[in-house]
């Protein structure tokens, strides 16, 4: 499978001495082609930061990237990627028409059938001829998606791309990432700290804390190898007693929850009959991202 | 490259209270001034004998102009523009929506192109017109256009002198611009760069009277007068001061003796000059490609 992105060892610190501020530490990950690959962390988790590496905003301290093969900054790159960063800015005096321009003759790819194209497709169509002062902050969030898409990039990267919108829009602009990956065979490199955005929209997902790259995988791999088993036996406390010496585990009501693999659930099956404990009810509860995502950031193992 | 320029003009041309403001002002001035000598032309016998007593040369009108750019409100204008013009996207926050899209070394490449481009259609346009007023007034008057039109070995002269007039005022604006185009770029700001550029240029040009009164007040200090001399203020006017009257140039006619008089030739302020704009463009390059952008 093509690789879009690697990143090797990134590293970016800002400011020296008592200002020193270590934004991005050591990421290694790489984006396959062809998936919406998500970035999680909260915020100042270091998200924009690496992505502005990746769009040659920022210089890395230390490390190597590379976009489909070659540094980003190369001219086939710049070509090859469309992007979205933190909050839509804009010429306020230019019409959203005319920004797009601006930045077609920019990238030296000015296409006006597809300007107008793209402005129907952000369902800006009809404001296309206003200004973009007189535009709320969800109509230039959509500016700032046609503006990505401007030259037809195969890869884009995303920062907090629903920022902004309201609910219809949140939902259609998760189903348009889903389409430009599903239908037109596009990479998507995805930051967001909403955690149901990503585990609905991403097939791989990354998540970064305090610089630092704290998991990497498929998403569903990720969930499943991490689970919960409900337990209930009687009598109840010596279950828990019993389960408690081997694994972390909590009683809820009637059950006990126990964190532990898939692969434990024999383990602990044996583990209570043999000291006679009757079990009533054995089954495995998976873990949503966000509770996942919200062990490995407290830094407990999962 | 065509287009990136093109994308300038836009930022400019699209923003119509900058651009009246910075651009279009001048053709505009100077038709408007026009419009009402020649009114004055029409209705006064007065105004029609003093032309005609002293004629005015159009070529004369039409060079002088150029010096416009470099007096207290040419320079502030200019200034403006240039900060607006490289301080700009940081105002907007836009640089993160153009430098995806190409290099750093060419964006300001297409913004010094669009500098040069706005100041010579704004000032071209502004001498034809002072030009052609002054022959629609000399006619009005009926007084003698001079030089005659038709009189090519005066239109050769002119042309030299306009063209040299041009460059001269080009380079020193261009000097200016860049110490403004740093002050942007490294305070992230219009306001910035203008001020920078304001200072900057003030202390060219100031320069030469502070070391002057230094040196009379501590005379062990006055070779640093010496550094007036290697300064862009300096070397513009001696290089104007050769081309035009073919004498160097002398802002104190008398100085003490403890002070070192140097008079650098044509080729030593042409060469200190080129030196100047090579560090200072060189400069806004070195910043800019390595400058996080953050906003």
């Amino acid at each position: 499978m093509t690789t879009a992105i690697q990143l090797d060892g990134l590293s970016k610190t800002f400011g020296r001495g008592k200002r020193r501020l270590e934004a991005v530490r050591d990421v290694t990950l790489e984006v396959p082609a062809g998936q919406v690959y998500g970035f999680l962390g909260p915020n100042g988790a270091g998200k924009t930061t690496t992505i502005r590496m990746l769009l040659a905003l920022i210089r890395p301290t230390q490390g190597a990237m590379q976009v489909f093969g070659k540094a980003p900054g190369d001219s086939d790159v710049l070509r090859q990627v469309g992007s979205l960063v933190e909050s839509p800015s804009f010429y306020p005096y230019l019409t959203g028409r005319g920004n797009l321009e601006v930045l077609a003759r920019t990238a030296n790819q000015v296409d006006r059938a597809r300007i107008d194209a793209l402005l129907e497709q952000v369902n800006l169509g009809a404001r296309g001829r206003q200004k973009v002062a007189k535009y709320s902050l969800g109509m230039r969030q959509r500016l700032a998606m046609a503006a990505a898409l401007l030259n037809d990039p195969p890869l884009l990267i995303f920062d907090e791309p629903t920022n902004g919108l309201d609910p219809q829009g949140i939902h259609e602009m998760r189903q348009f990432i889903r389409y430009l990956v599903d239908v037109q065979g596009k990479t998507v490199f995805l930051s967001s700290h909403l955690l149901n955005e990503v585990e609905q929209v991403c097939d791989r997902v990354a998540i970064i804390h305090r610089g630092a790259l704290l998991r990497e995988g498929n998403v569903e791999a990720l969930l499943a190898e991490t689970i919960r088993v409900r337990v209930q036996a009687e009598p109840p406390d010596q279950a828990l007693i019993a389960i408690g010496e081997r694994w972390k585990a909590v009683q809820e009501g009637d059950n006990i929850l126990v964190e532990a693999r898939r692969a434990d659930i024999p383990e602990i099956a044996a583990k209570l009959t043999a000291r006679n404990i009757a079990v009533y009810h054995l089954s495995e509860d998976k873990l949503s991202l966000e509770a996942y995502f919200l062990a490995v950031t407290r830094g407990e193992t999962v | 490259m065509v287009n990136l320029f093109r994308a300038e003009w836009r930022k400019i041309v699209g923003n119509r209270p900058v651009a009246l403001m910075l651009v279009w002002i001048y053709p505009i001035g100077a038709a408007v001034i026009m419009a009402l000598a020649i009114l004055a032309a029409l209705l006064s016998e007065e105004v029609r004998s003093a032309t005609r007593n002293a004629p005015q040369p159009w070529t004369a009108i039409s060079v002088s102009a150029w010096s416009a750019i470099n007096n207290s409100i040419g320079r502030i204008l200019l200034l403006i523009l240039t900060a607006y013009l490289f301080a700009g996207e940081y105002q907007w926050g836009t640089w993160k929506n153009i430098i995806p899209r190409t290099s750093r070394s060419r964006l300001l490449i297409a913004k010094f192109i669009a500098l040069g481009v706005f100041i010579i259609i704004g000032y071209g346009s502004m001498t034809l017109i002072a030009a052609l007023g002054s022959i629609i007034i000399n006619s009005i008057a009926g007084a003698a256009i001079l030089p005659p039109l038709n009189d090519t070995a005066a239109l050769g002269t002119f042309a030299r002198d306009y063209l040299i007039s041009a460059f001269l005022a080009l380079s020193l604006a261009l000097v200016a611009a860049c110490f403004t185009a740093i002050g942007g770029m490294a305070t992230r700001s219009i306001i910035g760069g203008i001020v920078v550029g304001v200072l900057l240029t003030f202390a060219d040009e100031a320069l030469a009277g502070v070391l002057f009164v230094i040196g009379g007040l501590i005379p062990s200090l006055a070779g640093l007068f010496t550094v007036y001399y290697f300064m862009p203020s300096y070397n513009m006017g001696n290089i104007s001061s050769i081309i035009m009257t073919g004498q160097p140039f002398r802002q104190f006619t008398m100085l003490p003796e403890q002070f070192t008089v140097i008079t650098h030739s044509l080729e030593t302020s042409v060469l200190i000059m080129v030196i100047w704009l090579v560090v200072l463009i060189g400069l806004i390059f070195f910043l800019f490609r390595r400058q996080d952008i953050l906003g």
